[in-house]
């Protein structure tokens, strides 16, 4: 269930793009090290829209198909976008920070990226406050298929407004290495932490006592239906 | 705190909160683990 070969490969990839970091990877002219922040916050963001990805395809076939496993899908790739959307915040900010003199600042980029994070804090928070598994899943995956429309707006934003967050940065042959580098254990912890967080639900979904179908709920009785 | 400070500081939050979650759900694993040998025990007797 938590394959150990997996989380140490993992393990070792990331120490050694810290180490690779650390030792190879040259400063950038202009910015300094500072710029080596760059190497954690991109493959986060992307990770952070493909978990978001993964999350939108997942409500959009439960909603379809009404299997459970399609809402532990959702529920395990929700949960881990808001970890990442939080690292590319954070990391995102200490950038800010040295490089602009400020932690925040209200450009288009960095305002529909902390829409994103809170749409998805909202979805688990929705997830835990609706007690019944057949509306939760139904509400929930309807959420979450709407949210997803933040995440093209988050990628055009630069594109289409002006921002001061940078488009795109020009790198030398041993930054785009160190870059290619870091994409591996972080693609890889997010594969993982989906997937261990939905095998850990549909573990929690096997223990838990059957769920019992609400007579008389008007709304949702279509979707109960199922469990009978 | 100078640009190298920042780095650090933004990998050990980035690193630590993925690692960190990584550990928390090993850590309900064990537990879910445990409650489906003693529902399992149950079960048996």
């Amino acid at each position: 269930m938590f394959n150990a070969g997996y989380w140490i490969l993992t393990l070792l990839l990331t120490a050694a793009a810290v180490a690779m970091l650390a030792i190879y990877t040259p400063e950038e002219a202009t910015m300094g090290p500072i710029q080596k922040i760059f190497y954690l916050h991109l493959p986060a963001a992307i990770c952070t829209f493909l978990a978001c990805l993964v999350c939108f395809v997942a409500s959009i076939g439960y909603l379809t198909q009404r299997r459970n496993w399609w809402d532990d899908l959702a529920a395990a790739s929700g949960r881990v976008a808001v970890q990442l959307c939080s690292i590319v915040l954070i990391t995102g900010m200490i950038w800010g920070r040295s490089a602009w003199g400020q932690w925040w600042t209200w450009s288009p980029r960095l305002t529909f990226s902390l829409i994103l994070w809170l749409l998805y804090v909202v979805y688990l928070m929705i997830r835990t406050s609706i007690e019944s598994p057949q509306r939760r899943a139904v509400i929930s995956a309807v959420y979450a298929t709407i949210a997803f429309l933040d995440v093209p707006l988050v990628y055009l934003s630069t594109r289409l407004m002006v921002d001061i967050h940078p488009t795109s940065i020009t790198l030398a042959m041993p930054m785009k290495l160190t870059l290619a580098v870091w994409f591996v254990p972080i693609v890889l912890l997010s594969a993982g932490l989906i997937m261990a967080r939905f095998r850990l639900y549909q573990r929690q979904r096997a223990l838990a006592p059957p769920a019992r179908i609400e007579p008389g709920h008007n709304g949702f009785q279509w979707a109960a239906g199922e469990v009978a | 705190m100078n640009g190298q400070n920042y780095v650090i500081l933004a990998y050990a939050i980035g690193l630590g909160l993925l690692w960190g979650y990584a550990a928390k759900l090993w850590w309900e694993m064990r537990g879910v683990a445990r409650r489906q040998r003693t529902a399992n025990q149950g079960g048996q007797s």
